[in-house]
């Protein structure tokens, strides 16, 4: 069981009422803590069930699909993240196995390639599962980088529909 | 645990009526707007001019992702803030004169100085009549999303080049509160809604603003492209479905690579593709899927170019553009 202070904290985090700097720790202790992660799993079905939105809702089997998907998949990553992201990305598939949420994985633009990129930039990650008649192959960085251009250029143009900013991608400076 | 146990009552209380299978439609209540456009056009106003803050899932290409937004009006100036709750960390802040891009994990912020009057929750165009050519309106079912009554309204093309979609809007502010992209099938390929959704007076500075001091992180600034007039553009543009148009058409210069890349924007007001022209590249982009979720992507040899066309958009569509592209000296394409 974890204690009562971090359930508190958790129910706050799907709240909206705990404080970044709380919400941000919290999240860095789930990569780590099984049991929070799994606690956080339930408050989250919990608050789809309240908030009348079972499309959003994983079935018990959305998260064993989601890591066999993770499995076989490519990754969208430009060659020179490549490295430096694995560790990063075993932990967030773990993650989104155990809360049936996957992390964005990063990409580098380039539109500024000598730094990490720009803040308008897509959130595609991972591929969801093909079809078997399709290919599944390495993803080269162009592509990606075709898909970052895409996005910021349909983000400024006012053509991206409902939440266009989740389609913001992490690009991560060098570490 | 107090809230847990609350929240586990109120579920126990929600499953109870949805067992009696009374929780998705509800009778229908009066209110202002008569049709689907009058209610969209009220969806914008609202999310520009109303303070309200929430907890929203973005579903999409299989992932779910939970973000955070705030929105307030003070002084007549729009600030928005939106924070990922998921890793990797981003807090995107908007106000009149930028969109900043925090990413606590590296200490860094990117830096948009273009206009921002782009909502970070919606990004419908002004106009909405000159949807109605391309696709079709309509008013549909009442249900609940986050315990709040909304209204559906169903977006659904007239030819087969476009997605359709279907937003639930809530009665009483007009703000979002569900959206889904559907394909061809019906099925929905992308997916966000508010699980709580609170509209307030105001909301205090501090929710507004980046939780990450500026003087803390390390600034980059996003790069400019050359934008081109698409009168200069020596292409045809012979496959493109009607009602898609040029939004932009930019070169971009790339390291290591004295080529540089063409980019096309074209939209319809709702969907976007974009076009590549590569003149560098010499094998086509052949290894990646043509399909992920809502996004299709189509690619072929035109002389020397390479020319990929993707976006979200049915398959057919960025087939048909790809098709109908071919090099000339010159072209007038609008």
């Amino acid at each position: 069981m974890i204690d009562e202070k971090r359930a508190e904290n958790l129910s706050a985090l799907l709240d909206g009422t705990l404080g970044y700097p709380q919400a941000r720790k919290l999240w860095k202790q789930m990569e780590t803590d099984a049991e929070l992660k799994a606690q956080w799993d339930r408050y989250n079905r919990i608050s789809c069930l309240l908030g009348s939105n079972p499309g959003v809702l994983p079935d018990p089997g959305f998260a064993a699909r989601v890591s066999a998907a993770i499995a076989h998949e490519p990754t969208v990553l430009a060659p020179r993240a490549i490295r430096r992201r694995v560790t990063e990305r075993v932990l967030s598939t773990a993650l989104a196995a155990s809360l049936a949420m996957v992390a964005v994985v990063v990409g580098k633009s380039m539109l500024n390639p000598g730094t990490s990129g720009n803040p308008l930039q897509v959130a595609q990650a991972r591929y969801a599962p093909l079809p078997t008649s399709t290919p599944v192959a390495e993803v080269d960085a162009d592509f990606q980088n075709y898909l970052v251009m895409h996005n910021e250029t349909a983000y400024l143009a006012g053509a991206q529909g409902l939440l266009p900013y989740a389609r913001v991608v992490s690009v991560q400076t060098d570490r | 645990m107090a809230r847990v146990r609350r929240s586990l009552l109120t579920l126990a209380v929600s499953l109870s009526i949805i067992s009696f299978g009374v929780a998705a439609a509800e009778p229908s209540v009066s209110e202002p707007p008569a049709d689907a456009l009058n209610w969209l056009s009220g969806m914008r106003q609202a999310a520009s001019k109303l303070s309200y803050k929430g907890i929203l899932a973005f579903s999409r290409h299989g992932q779910v992702e939970s973000f955070q937004l705030f929105h307030a009006v003070r002084e007549g100036v729009e600030h928005e803030r939106l924070i990922s709750m998921n890793s990797p960390l981003r807090e995107v802040v908007r106000n009149a004169e930028k969109v900043v891009c925090y990413y606590p994990d590296t200490q860094t912020a990117y830096v948009e100085n273009k206009p921002s009057r782009h909502s970070l929750l919606l990004d419908f165009p002004e106009d909405l009549h000159q949807l109605t050519r391309y696709y079709h309106f309509s008013l549909q079912d009442q249900a609940y999303v986050a315990k709040r009554l909304a209204r559906i309204i169903s977006i659904t093309p007239r030819d087969d080049y476009r997605y359709a979609r279907r937003i639930w809007l809530d009665v009483e502010s007009g703000l979002p509160l569900k959206s889904e992209l559907l394909d061809e099938t019906g099925a929905d390929i992308e997916q966000m809604v508010f699980s709580t959704l609170e509209l307030t007076a105001d909301l205090p500075l501090h929710e507004l603003e980046a939780s990450i001091p500026d003087t803390s992180v390390k600034w980059e600034v996003s790069q400019q492209r050359e934008m081109l007039s698409p009168a200069s553009l020596e292409w045809s543009l012979e496959g493109v479905p009607e009602g898609f148009r040029i939004i932009s058409y930019s070169r971009t210069k790339r390291p290591g690579n004295p080529v540089p890349l063409d980019h096309l924007l074209l939209s319809d007001g709702l969907s976007s593709v974009s076009i590549y022209l590569d003149e560098g590249k010499s094998d086509t982009l052949k290894s990646h899927p043509r399909k992920m979720g809502a996004f299709n992507m189509a690619t072929r040899k035109v002389g020397t170019y390479q020319v990929t066309v993707m976006g979200e958009v049915p398959e057919r569509t960025v087939a048909v553009i790809a098709e109908g592209l071919h090099h000339q000296e010159k072209t007038l394409h609008d």
